[in-house]
C-alpha cells in the first residue's frame, strides 16, 4: 500500500467553501483532523495554516509488504506523518523509515508506546480510524476469567518473552479461577470466534500490553463490551485514565488471585466498574486527540512547539520562549530539520 | 463384566426391602458437593429400597424400632461416618445387615477414622465409590465393595447448549508448573492443550475460592464443550467426571486406566484414550471431523445413560440379598465392578477386584517396598518421596516410611513418624488408634529410649486389639490389656508388612537380639 498526501488546513483558510467540514480521509482517525479542511487535489495552498499529511499504513495490518513511499508533492506546508498502529498498537519499522525518507517535521501515531524519534517529536493520541464501537446485542458472560491471546498458556514453563506479566499471572488464576484460555490459534471457538467476542464472553478479561507496555484497542474495547480489566499497571494506561479499581484491576502475580476473588464475589464492584470503565472507555473516544493536529498547525504557524507530557495526553504549549526553531524554519526557507 | 443392553443384568428383587439410610447431619457438607454428589446417593437408593433417612444423631434405637429395616445403611461423605450418636454394635444389637457407603477417597486422612468407627458401629461391609480402595485399606479389603458413580440426571443431561467450547479441563491438577502431582497425566497433557486449543479451565471450588459454575451450571459448561478431559488420577480411580462428561453430551477424553475399562469405556467407541504425546493429535482430528466427533460423543451419552444410571447401582441391594440367605463358612465377593456379587466359601482364595495396580501411586508404593525387601534402603525411601509427592497427606507413605527408620536403626525418626499420623487419625476424628500403628509406635517408643511413657500407653485403649500389639504390650509389662476380638488395621498391606505384620515383628526382634548378641547398636 502507498502512502498517501493531503493537503489539510483550516477551514477559514481554505479557498473553497465546502472544504469547510473535515472529511474522513481512508486510515486516519476523525478526532485527529477534526477542525481541519482538506483542499482538493491540485488546489493551490493559500494558507500557511495547516499541514502535508502524510499518512503511512501499517503493512502488517494491511497484510502486505512495506508501504512504498513517494516523493512527498511540493508544497509550503510542513509534513506531517501519520502512522496508524496495528492491531496490537505497534508501528512497524517500515513506518519509522518511511516517514524519515519523506522528511516528516513531526509523527502522529496511536502506537502509545512510540518514543520520540531524532528530534522529531512524536504525538501519541488514543484514536483509530475505526475505533471500537460496542458489540450489537447483549453477550452472555459464560465465562468468569478470559486469559485471551498468547502468552498465557504456557504457565512459566517457557514463557513468552514479550508477554511477561501474562505468564506471571497465568498460574496463579488457573490455578483457582473457572478461566476460559485462547490462545488464538486454528481452533478458535466455533461461532463468533474472534478475541473479542472470546473476552466479551468473560466476566473479567486479562489484557497487558506486553513489555512495551503497548495499549492497543482492545483495551477500549474491554471496557466498551462489559467486561471488567484486569490488567498490568503501566504509565500509558493511568496517563489514558485508569485507576486501579475504579475502572480496572492493576494486579501482579501475588495480588491477582485476591484481586480477583473480590470482583467476582462482589456483582455491585464489578457492575461500578464495568460503568466506570464504559465511560472511561467512551470519553478516551471522545476526547483523546481531538483535533490535536489543528493545534499543532496553529502552534508551528506562531512559532510555537507543543509538547504532549503525558501518553495520549493533549497537546500544550509549554512556557513561553519555547520556540520550535527547527520546525518553524520552514516557514523562513528551505524546510527545517526532518525526521532522519 | 459389562452389562448388555438397557439396564441388563440388574437383579430381579422381589420385593424392595426397607433400608434405614443413617445420613447423619449433612448441613455441614459443601453445598456443591451435597447436590452433585451427596442427594444423587439418598435419591439413587430409592430404585432399590424403600429408603428413610435419618439424620438425628440420637434416634437410631427409635428408628430402627419404627421403621424395622432389612439393612441398616451408615453413611459417609468425604470424611468419617456422619452419624455423631452412640457408638455400638448394631449388628448386635439390631439383628439386622449393617453397612455403610463412603464417598471418601482412600488416600484420605480420615480413612482410618472411617474404618474405626465403622468397626465399632458392627458394619459388615463398606461400599466405597473409590475404585481403588480395597488396595488402600489393609485388613478391611475383604468388607470393602465398590458401588462407583452414577449418572446425575438433574445436573449432568443434553441441555442443548450450543458447542462453543472446543477443550474443557475441568477440575484440579490441569497445571503444567507448581507443587500439585495429584494428577500427573494432566499435569503432562495441560501444557500442550492451552497452547494449541482454546481451553476452558474450572478448578474446583474451595470454601475460599467458591465459584458459580457447580451443579446445573456446571452441566451446562461440559454440554458447551466438544471435548473434555478426565482421568483417574495419581491412583486411577474412576472419579465422577467419567461420567458426568458423556452424560452431559460431551466427548470424554482420558487417559486409559484398568477402572474405566472394567465399567466398559473403550477407545473411539465412547470416549476417546490418549497419552501425553497423542492428545493433541487425537483433539485435533476430532475436532476437525465433526461428525465424526458428534457420533463418538453420541455414543458415549447413550452408554453411560444405559449401563451406569442409579437402577444400575444394584451392589448394594445384591449384597443385601446374598447376606440375608448367606449360608455359614460363605462370604461375599465382588469379583468385577458391574458384575454380579457371589458367595465363595470363606477359606476361597477369590478376593475382590483390584484396579489401580498399575497407577502412579500404588506402583510407587509397591515399588518402595519391594526395594526395602531387597536391602535397598536409600531407593526405597526415594520412592516412598515420590509416592507422597503425588499425595501428601496421605498415610502410607508416612506409615512405611516410619517402618524403615525403625527397622533400620531410628527409632526416634519412627517415633516421630508414627506420631504424625497418630495426630492426622485424631484431627480426622478417629477415636482410637489403628492396632498396628499403636504396636509400632509403642516398640518405636521403646527402642528410642522412652520405655516409661511407652508402658503407660501400652495400657491405653484395651479394646483397641491385634496379635502384634498384644505381644507388644507384652514385652512393656501390659499383657493384661486388651483380649477382645482383633479389630483390622489399615496398615495391614503387604506394602509393608510382605509376608504378615506378625512375621514383620518377629524379623525385626531377631534383628535386635543378633545386633545385641554380637555388640553392635540396634
Amino acid at each position: 500500500m502507498e502512502a498517501i498526501f493531503h493537503s489539510l488546513v483550516l477551514p477559514r483558510d481554505s479557498g473553497r467553501e465546502t472544504s469547510a467540514a473535515p472529511r474522513a480521509l481512508p486510515l486516519v482517525p476523525e478526532p485527529l483532523i477534526d477542525g481541519m479542511g482538506v483542499l482538493p487535489a491540485g488546489e493551490a495552498v493559500r494558507s500557511l495554516v495547516g499541514c502535508l499529511l502524510a499518512v503511512i499504513p501499517n503493512p502488517a495490518a494491511a497484510g502486505e509488504s512495506p508501504s512504498l513511499v513517494p516523493e512527498p508533492p511540493a508544497s509550503p506546508l510542513p509534513i506531517v506523518a501519520w502512522l496508524p498502529a496495528d492491531r496490537d498498537g505497534v508501528v512497524a519499522e517500515a513506518q519509522w523509515s518511511a516517514a524519515a525518507r519523506i522528511g516528516a517535521h513531526a509523527v502522529f501515531t496511536n502506537d502509545l508506546s512510540a518514543e520520540p524519534v531524532a528530534e522529531v517529536p512524536v504525538y501519541r493520541i488514543a484514536a483509530w480510524a475505526e475505533p471500537p464501537e460496542p458489540l450489537h446485542g447483549p453477550v452472555d458472560p459464560l465465562f468468569p476469567i478470559g486469559l485471551v491471546g498468547v502468552g498465557f498458556e504456557l504457565e512459566g514453563e517457557d514463557p513468552d518473552p514479550r508477554f511477561p506479566w501474562r505468564a506471571r499471572v497465568a498460574a496463579p488464576v488457573l490455578q483457582t479461577f473457572p478461566c476460559l484460555c485462547s490462545p488464538l490459534t486454528a481452533h478458535a471457538l466455533p461461532g463468533p470466534s474472534e478475541q473479542r467476542m472470546e473476552r466479551a464472553r468473560c466476566q473479567l478479561a486479562f489484557l497487558c500490553g506486553g513489555s512495551a507496555r503497548r495499549v492497543p484497542p482492545a483495551f477500549l474495547e474491554i471496557l466498551l463490551d462489559g467486561a471488567c480489566l484486569v490488567t498490568e499497571r503501566s504509565a500509558a494506561l493511568e496517563d489514558l485514565g485508569f485507576r486501579d479499581g475504579e475502572h480496572c484491576i492493576f494486579a501482579e502475580a501475588e495480588t491477582v488471585v485476591a484481586r480477583c476473588a473480590d470482583l467476582l464475589g462482589s456483582p455491585e464492584r464489578r457492575s461500578a466498574m464495568r460503568k466506570a470503565g464504559n465511560a472511561l472507555a467512551k470519553q478516551i473516544l471522545r476526547e483523546a486527540g481531538a483535533g490535536a493536529l489543528r493545534r499543532w498547525c496553529e502552534a508551528v504557524a506562531r512559532g510555537r512547539e507543543l509538547r504532549q507530557e503525558a501518553v495520549a495526553g493533549p497537546l500544550v504549549d509549554p512556557s513561553p520562549g519555547g520556540v520550535w526553531e527547527r520546525v518553524v524554519g520552514w516557514v523562513r526557507g528551505p524546510r527545517g530539520t526532518r525526521l532522519r | 463384566m459389562m452389562p448388555t443392553g438397557d439396564n441388563a443384568g440388574l437383579p430381579v428383587v422381589g420385593k424392595r426391602r426397607r433400608l434405614l439410610f443413617v445420613t447423619g447431619n449433612t448441613s455441614g457438607i459443601e453445598p456443591y458437593f451435597y447436590l452433585s454428589a451427596v442427594r444423587p446417593w439418598v435419591e439413587g437408593l430409592g430404585h432399590h429400597f424403600e429408603v428413610t433417612c435419618l439424620e438425628e444423631p440420637d434416634g437410631l434405637d427409635a428408628a430402627v424400632e419404627r421403621v424395622r429395616p432389612d439393612l441398616l445403611l451408615f453413611f459417609g461423605a468425604k470424611t468419617r461416618l456422619l452419624y455423631s450418636g452412640p457408638v455400638f454394635d448394631c449388628r448386635a444389637r439390631f439383628g439386622i445387615p449393617v453397612a455403610a457407603l463412603t464417598l471418601m477417597d482412600a488416600h484420605s486422612p480420615a480413612k482410618q477414622a472411617f474404618f474405626e468407627h465403622a468397626w465399632r458401629l458392627g458394619v459388615e461391609a463398606c461400599f466405597c465409590i473409590d475404585t481403588g480402595m480395597r488396595e488402600m485399606c489393609g485388613g478391611f479389603a475383604d468388607a470393602v465393595y465398590y458401588c462407583p458413580w452414577f449418572v446425575n440426571h438433574e445436573i449432568t443431561r443434553d441441555f442443548g447448549e450450543p458447542k462453543r467450547i472446543p477443550v474443557a479441563l475441568i477440575g484440579d491438577g490441569f497445571l503444567s508448573t507448581g507443587t500439585d502431582w495429584r494428577y500427573p497425566w494432566r499435569r503432562a497433557v495441560a501444557g500442550k492443550l492451552r497452547e494449541e486449543f482454546p481451553t476452558f479451565s474450572s478448578p474446583r471450588p474451595t470454601s475460599r475460592f467458591p465459584h458459580e459454575l457447580v451443579g446445573e451450571a456446571y452441566g451446562r459448561m461440559l454440554n458447551r464443550s466438544l471435548l473434555a478431559f478426565s482421568c483417574g488420577g495419581s491412583r486411577h480411580i474412576f472419579m465422577k467426571k467419567n461420567l458426568e462428561i458423556p452424560a452431559s453430551r460431551c466427548c470424554m477424553v482420558s487417559e486409559v486406566n484398568a477402572g474405566l475399562l472394567h465399567l466398559g469405556f473403550r477407545d473411539m467407541e465412547n470416549c476417546v484414550f490418549v497419552t501425553p504425546s497423542d492428545a493433541v493429535e487425537k483433539c485435533r482430528y476430532l475436532l476437525e471431523h465433526p461428525d465424526e466427533l458428534q457420533a463418538l460423543t453420541d455414543r458415549g451419552f447413550r452408554f453411560v445413560r444405559e449401563h451406569h444410571d442409579a437402577r444400575n447401582r444394584t451392589m448394594i441391594a445384591e449384597w443385601l440379598m446374598l447376606r440375608l440367605d448367606l449360608p455359614a463358612g460363605r462370604r461375599i465377593v465382588q469379583p468385577d465392578v458391574c458384575g454380579p456379587l457371589r458367595a465363595v466359601p470363606v477359606d476361597s482364595g477369590e478376593r475382590g477386584v483390584l484396579l489401580t495396580g498399575e497407577s502412579p501411586f500404588v506402583s510407587g508404593m509397591e515399588q518402595a517396598s519391594s526395594r526395602w525387601s531387597t536391602g535397598d534402603v536409600s531407593g526405597c525411601l526415594a520412592a516412598i518421596e515420590d509416592a507422597a509427592r503425588m499425595l501428601p497427606l496421605t498415610m502410607e507413605p508416612k506409615f512405611l516410611k516410619a517402618l524403615v527408620a525403625l527397622a533400620e536403626g531410628d527409632p526416634r525418626g519412627a517415633v516421630d513418624g508414627f506420631q504424625e499420623i497418630l495426630r492426622l487419625g485424631i484431627f480426622w476424628g478417629a477415636e482410637r488408634p489403628d492396632p498396628l500403628l499403636w504396636g509400632f509406635y509403642l516398640l518405636a517408643l521403646d527402642r528410642s529410649g522412652q520405655t516409661e511413657t511407652a508402658a503407660r500407653l501400652a495400657a491405653a485403649f484395651p479394646d483397641v486389639d491385634h496379635p502384634v500389639l498384644r505381644d507388644v504390650r507384652a514385652s512393656l509389662g501390659a499383657a493384661g490389656v486388651g483380649g477382645g476380638p482383633a479389630c483390622p488395621s489399615v496398615f495391614a498391606s503387604p506394602w509393608f508388612f510382605p509376608e504378615s505384620p506378625e512375621a514383620f515383628l518377629a524379623a525385626l526382634r531377631a534383628t535386635v537380639e543378633q545386633n545385641c548378641s554380637g555388640g553392635g547398636p540396634a
